[in-house]
């Protein structure tokens, strides 16, 4: 293939197949774009019917799930409709959204909470400025989302870092000295009540599903657990949690003191509900919006969906990688035979980015009947250098993370095996890699 | 009426090798028993010394007597979560139609309950308080790994097969060999012997006494002492075992105190000190002191995790016991969260790996408390 004709091939690709722009396929949720969320969601409604109510009555919600199952795009779905109905019932709700929080000690967790209030409350209210002022070391960034109606109050704070340690408001000569912010959240959530009605407070992905940092969450917690409690605001968190099978109302965070009222298990989407998210997302950017899944035929996006294991996010990227390699071979429709074709080309790019520490890690589950499980042989272990299934999980996360690794629960607990993207990865001789 | 008819009781059926050379408790603990002003005999013993199996062989001899003709109900402690379990199992192994008849007949006819292996995993102050208040001609015999201050004469079991001793007893001094057990702890490794010197078997001798007498909290404080004074710089590996195995001890002194959290961090640090020595069994013994500490947090995911983790290590270091063990509190686990399948598969491999290590009494119990699960 000469080189620089890639873009002239996409751009050609986009014009046979009609689209204005290319269709977004990503692993992340759209965060800051409602409107796009909204029309992409599919699925799901079951749930979300079983937390407005809740969450309106200021009881908290543990949404659970594994990597990429759409966790993120839940809760912020749950939100822009909570938006939604209470501007229909004219009722008053501020839901607020944080994310990149990766938890801390309690304090962390009250400052964070502090930081947020202080940030809705600061334009009317000096001593919240003065606040947010003093928490500036939190390196938060906080917007406001355009939202469906061009007025929905989401907020969205991002929390970039903020690690244990991080000292915050300690600069001599200040007013406030934040080392106790319990007082202040008890304040501001008084007042933010009082302007803004009832509080919705969502922190997504507040663990990585490290045995140490599920324990760093679980401590925080239930630190916090008056505001938690607080009838003033209700909470809905994710966490990916490491549950045994069946047992969600056991696991970890469900058995914190009833810290949650309900807890949702967002299990993989069927078949059809992943045919749905691409036939929204394709008519997103086309010229006509369409019904079908075209340039894939219905075989071929059957297919997308069983190697992607049921995971939305594990599905977009086999479909933007699919559909850029359809591009790049200058293909009119992705029937069964032409998705073979691109998938391959796809497993090859995988297995070409894969280092080869994590080649090895692949070869070894790939290997192991069952993959890693709390059951893996001492052999499979021997060779990875570690001596637990335990030790072993970090690593396993990580190679789950970046879309190498599915984590399946089952009755023994929890497993992971080689994401289908990565069978080729997986296997010894590192083909096409050159 | 009744006489001629059989006491009916729902106790394991043991090959009869349990108890050996018994002779003298057995008759102390009868007697006691059958001593109508002792409502409760309680026999406390470290985990191994055979208590549950002297509770079986009592439990059979007073059944072929023909004492308690109300009845003799065995109740695994470790399985039994509330009161209502309790009658419950009362209620159906005398085949009364209700709980209310259940306490009539306990009240009516001399029955003896068997409460085994009450520890403080179950502290249920109902089951304890139901325990003080049994109406009179009925009787409870308890096991327990420690003291639970019920009412009544409490018996102390000693091993009969190897000895054990208490905690850092007997002469430490200069290059001592040193045989510590941790009591009240529910994994005692038989006996491990290590030698310590000097400032280090003062402060040991003291943590152990701390032990003795239940300041877990200062006997944590005093094994951190003797591992800040290691100076990290030119250990030898017999220092590093040493370090290991008290930072092991004080993990667990740790979470004797309710410091769940601490105790984890400590045990990944003896996991890994272990780990660099490749000693599987010390790092078996660190997982599962974190499978504990993480049930007692409720984070029972953790938890299962670390004791599947427990059992694979003990299995390679060839520790059928402690192997057993895991596989039990696990199934315990399961048990209690109602995954039965699994819980009852852990089960019957801990039983397997129980009757390998030649433990009968265990033996018998599981599958009892198997036989339960698959009744319903």
């Amino acid at each position: 293939m000469p080189e620089g004709s890639e873009l002239l091939k996409f751009a050609a690709a986009k014009e046979r197949w009609g689209w204005r722009d290319t269709p977004p396929f990503r692993v992340e949720p759209p965060i800051e774009d409602a409107r796009q969320l909204a029309r992409l969601f599919t699925g799901r409604q079951a749930e979300l019917g079983r937390v407005i109510l809740p969450l309106y009555n200021g009881r908290n919600i543990l949404v659970r799930g594994m990597l990429g199952v759409g966790k993120s795009a839940f809760i912020l779905r749950v939100l822009h409709e909570l938006d939604a109905q209470a501007k229909a019932a004219r009722e008053r709700i501020l839901p607020i959204y944080i994310y990149h929080f990766y938890g801390g000690t309690t304090d962390d967790f009250y400052r964070l909470i502090l930081y947020t209030l202080s940030g809705i409350l600061a334009d009317k209210d000096d001593e919240a400025k003065g606040i947010q002022g003093a928490l500036r070391g939190l390196k938060v960034t906080a917007g406001r989302s355009k939202g469906v109606s061009g007025k929905v109050g989401v907020h969205i704070f991002q929390v970039a870092e903020a690690e244990v340690g991080v000292e915050i408001g300690r600069e001599t000569g200040r007013e406030f000295t934040l080392e106790n912010p319990h007082y202040f959240v008890d304040e501001f959530l008084k007042r933010a009540t009082k302007r803004f009605g009832r509080l919705v407070i969502a922190v997504d992905d507040l663990d990585k599903a490290r045995p140490e940092s599920v324990r760093l969450v679980q401590t925080m917690l239930q630190g916090a657990l008056p505001l938690l409690r607080s009838d003033k605001c209700a909470f809905i968190l994710t966490g990916l949690t490491l549950p045994l099978a069946h047992m969600a109302a056991f696991d970890l965070y469900g058995s914190m003191l009833g810290l949650f009222d309900e807890a949702i298990q967002l299990n993989v989407l069927s078949p059809d509900e992943l045919r749905t998210i691409a036939v929204k997302t394709l008519n997103l950017v086309r010229r006509q919006e369409r019904d079908d899944a075209y340039p894939f035929d219905e075989e071929a996006i059957a297919e997308a969906a069983t190697r992607s294991h049921g995971i939305p996010r594990l599905f977009n990227v086999i479909c933007a990688r699919v559909l850029e390699q359809a591009a790049l071979q200058e293909i009119e429709v992705i029937d069964k035979d032409a998705f073979a074709t691109c998938y391959e080309a796809v497993q090859i790019g995988v297995s070409a980015e894969v280092t080869p520490q994590m080649r090895s890690v692949l070869t070894i589950a790939s290997r192991t009947p069952g993959g890693f499980s709390p059951e893996m042989p001492d052999e499979a272990l021997d060779k990875l250098g570690f001596t637990t299934f335990v030790e072993l999980m970090p690593l396993a996360e990580y190679l789950v993370a970046n879309d190498l690794m599915i984590r399946q629960e089952y009755e023994g607990g929890v497993r992971y095996i080689v994401a289908d993207l990565a069978s080729r990865a997986a296997s010894a001789t590192p083909k096409g890699a050159e | 009426m009744t006489e001629k008819q059989a006491v009916r009781d729902n106790l394991p059926r043991v090959p009869d090798t349990g108890v050996v050379g018994r002779g003298r408790e057995l008759a102390e603990i009868i007697k006691a028993l059958l001593d109508p002003d002792i409502p409760i005999v309680t026999l406390v013993g470290l985990a191994g010394m055979g208590k549950t199996a002297l509770a079986l062989a009592i439990a059979h001899r007073l059944r072929e007597q023909g004492e308690f003709p109300g009845g003799i109900v065995w109740l695994n402690a470790s399985i039994v979560q509330s009161l209502d379990e309790v009658w419950e199992s009362v209620r159906e192994t005398l085949d009364l139609p209700s709980p209310q008849a259940a306490r009539r007949h306990l009240r009516e006819h001399p029955t003896l309950l068997i409460l085994d292996g009450l520890n403080e995993a179950v502290q249920d102050m109902e089951i304890l308080a139901f325990l003080d208040r049994l109406p009179r001609p009925s009787k409870v015999l308890v096991t327990s790994r420690e003291r639970v201050g019920l009412v009544g004469k409490e018996l102390i079991v000693e091993g009969p097969k190897y000895k054990v001793e208490a905690a850092l007893v007997g002469a430490v001094g200069d290059g001592a060999q040193v045989t510590t057990v941790v009591t009240g702890d529910r994994d005692i490794i038989p006996v491990t012997r290590w030698t310590i010197t000097g400032e280090h078997a003062r402060v040991a001798q003291g943590a152990a006494y701390e032990v003795k007498a239940k300041n877990y909290a200062a006997a944590a404080e005093a094994y951190r002492q003797i591992l800040v004074s290691f100076d990290p710089t030119g250990l030898t590996d017999d220092d590093r075992r040493r370090c290991a195995e008290i930072s092991h001890r004080m993990g667990t002194c740790l979470r004797l105190d309710g410091q769940w959290g601490p105790a984890v961090e400590q045990q990944e640090d003896t996991f890994r000190q272990f780990k660099k020595l490749r000693d599987f069994h010390g790092q078996g013994r660190a997982y599962l002191e974190i499978a504990r500490a993480y049930q007692a947090m409720n984070s029972y995911d953790l938890a299962a995790l670390y004791y599947r983790d427990a059992h694979r290590l003990f299995r390679r270091a060839g520790d059928v016991m402690l192997a057993a063990t895991a596989k039990e509190e696990l199934g315990n686990l399961e048990y209690y969260l109602h995954v039965l399948k699994p819980a009852m598969a852990d089960w019957e491999e801990a039983a397997r790996l129980y009757e390998q290590a030649g433990r009968p009494g265990k033996v018998a119990i599981i599958r009892q408390n198997l036989a339960q699960v698959q009744a319903g």
